[in-house]
C-alpha cells in the first residue's frame, strides 16, 4: 500500500469509516509499527484539538444579527437607484443597436480598407502546376504580377532543389491582391480555377 | 403577505429554494427566514476562520448582504447553504489577507515608535508568551486558523464542516455539490496538511 494510501487509511479509522476486520488489520500494523503508530497518535491530537476549538462557540447575539442585516439591506435598497423598467428596456434596445451599429461600421471599414475604393472585380484564386523545375532549382517568386485568370510566370534560382511551395501572391495588372496556390507536390492541380468572393 | 404565509415560510418543510425564488420575486421576508435558518452556521463558519466573534458577526453580515444582491445569479436556488457558506469562507479569507496587511502597516509604523505600551498593545508578540499552556494552545488555534486559510475552498470547508462543526459527512457533501468520498477525502488531505503544518504542537 502506498503511503498515501496508509494515510488516507488512518483518517477513516479515526472517523469510524473502516469496518471491523479492516480496523482490526490496520490496529495490528500499528502494533507493529511504531512510525505508522505515532502517525495516527498525531492524527488524534489534530482531530481533538479541532473538536476542542468547535465546542467553541461565536458569541453572538442572534437577533441583533438579523436586525443589523435587515438595516443593511434596507439601506442598500433605499441607495440602490430605481429604474423604470421602461427606460431599462429603452436601454436595453439602445445598447442593441448601438452594437450591432459599430458590427456593422467595423465591417465596413473593413471591406473599405481590404478592398479598394471602385472595385467591382471578383477576388481569384488560382491553382497552377509549376513547369517542370531544373533539377536542383528553387522556386522563389512570381515574377511580375500575374492575370487573374492567367498563369503565372515563374523563375528558379540557381540553387537548392524545388520545394513543395504552397502559396504566394501576386496582382493582377489593376494592382488588386489575388491569392496565388502554387504547388510543387506531384499532386498538385493541373488545371486553373477560380474563386469568385463576391 | 398574511400571518398564515409568515407561518408557512418558517415551516420547515419550506424549502430554500423556495425562499429563494420568493425572495428575488421581491419578498424580504422570505429572505429573512433564510437569514434565521443559516445564520448560526455562517458565524460559526466565519468564527472558525477568522477567531474572534465580533468578526464573524461582521463578516456574516456582509455575506447574506452578497448573498441578497447576488441571489440572482443562483443557479440552483435550493443549494442556497453551500452557496452562502462559500461566500463565507472567501469574505472570511480576504478579511485574514486585509488583517494581515494591517498588521504589517502597524508593525512598519512601530518602527520608530518608543511607546512600548502601543507596540504591546497592537502586536502581541507570541514568541514572547512563555510556554503557558493556555497561550500555547491559543497559538496552535492561530495557527490552526491560518493553515485552515491557506487551504483549497473545499479542504477548508470539509474539515472545518466536519472535524468542528461536527455534521454529518452526507450534508456536507450537498452543501459542497461533492460526493460523500470527495468529502473524505479533503477531510484526509486537510489533515494531512494541518499535520505537518502543526507539527511541533502534536
Amino acid at each position: 500500500m502506498k503511503p498515501e494510501d496508509m494515510e488516507f487509511q488512518l483518517s477513516q479509522l479515526l472517523d469510524g469509516q473502516l469496518d471491523a476486520r479492516e480496523a482490526q488489520a490496520l490496529r495490528q500494523q500499528m502494533a507493529q509499527d511504531p512510525a505508522l503508530a505515532e502517525q495516527f497518535r498525531q492524527l488524534q491530537a489534530l482531530e481533538a484539538k479541532l473538536g476542542e476549538l468547535g465546542g467553541e462557540q461565536a458569541s453572538i447575539d442572534w437577533e441583533l444579527q438579523r436586525e443589523s442585516i435587515h438595516s443593511k439591506l434596507e439601506r442598500h435598497t433605499l441607495l440602490a437607484p430605481r429604474r423604470n423598467p421602461m427606460i431599462v428596456r429603452l436601454a436595453r434596445w439602445s445598447a442593441a443597436t448601438a452594437a450591432a451599429a459599430a458590427v456593422l461600421a467595423a465591417l465596413v471599414l473593413t471591406l473599405h480598407l481590404v478592398w479598394p475604393a471602385g472595385r467591382t472585380g471578383s477576388i481569384h484564386v488560382v491553382y497552377v502546376q509549376p513547369a517542370a523545375a531544373p533539377k536542383h532549382h528553387t522556386l522563389v517568386a512570381s515574377e511580375q504580377p500575374a492575370e487573374t485568370t492567367g498563369r503565372p510566370q515563374v523563375r528558379y534560382s540557381e540553387a537548392g532543389k524545388v520545394p513543395d511551395l504552397k502559396t504566394a501572391h501576386a496582382e493582377d495588372r489593376d494592382g488588386n491582391r489575388s491569392f496565388l496556390m502554387i504547388s510543387g507536390g506531384s499532386d498538385a492541380p493541373s488545371a486553373a480555377s477560380t474563386l469568385d468572393l463576391d | 403577505m398574511s400571518e398564515l404565509q409568515d407561518v408557512g415560510y418558517n415551516a420547515p418543510s419550506t424549502s430554500d429554494g423556495d425562499l429563494v425564488r420568493a425572495t428575488i420575486q421581491g419578498d424580504r421576508r422570505a429572505f429573512d427566514v433564510l437569514v434565521r435558518r443559516h445564520q448560526r452556521l455562517a458565524s460559526q463558519v466565519a468564527f472558525r476562520l477568522v477567531g474572534n466573534s465580533d468578526d464573524a458577526d461582521e463578516i456574516a453580515q456582509e455575506a447574506f448582504c452578497r448573498a441578497f444582491t447576488k441571489l440572482k445569479s443562483l443557479t440552483q436556488p435550493q443549494r442556497f447553504g453551500g452557496w452562502l457558506l462559500r461566500i463565507v469562507s472567501n469574505q472570511a479569507l480576504n478579511f485574514r489577507r486585509g488583517r494581515a496587511l494591517r498588521q504589517t502597516f502597524r508593525l512598519a509604523d512601530m518602527g520608530g515608535s518608543e511607546d512600548p505600551e502601543r507596540a504591546e498593545v497592537s502586536l502581541p508578540d507570541k514568541r514572547a508568551q512563555g510556554p503557558d499552556e493556555v497561550l500555547a494552545g491559543r497559538e496552535m488555534a492561530d495557527r490552526i486558523g491560518e493553515v485552515l486559510a491557506g487551504l483549497p475552498e473545499k479542504q477548508r470547508l470539509s474539515l472545518v464542516l466536519f472535524s468542528m462543526e461536527k455534521l454529518p459527512q452526507k450534508e456536507i457533501a450537498e452543501m459542497l455539490e461533492i460526493s460523500v468520498e470527495a468529502v473524505k477525502w479533503h477531510v484526509f488531505a486537510a489533515r494531512k496538511k494541518l499535520k505537518q503544518e502543526l507539527k511541533e504542537y502534536l
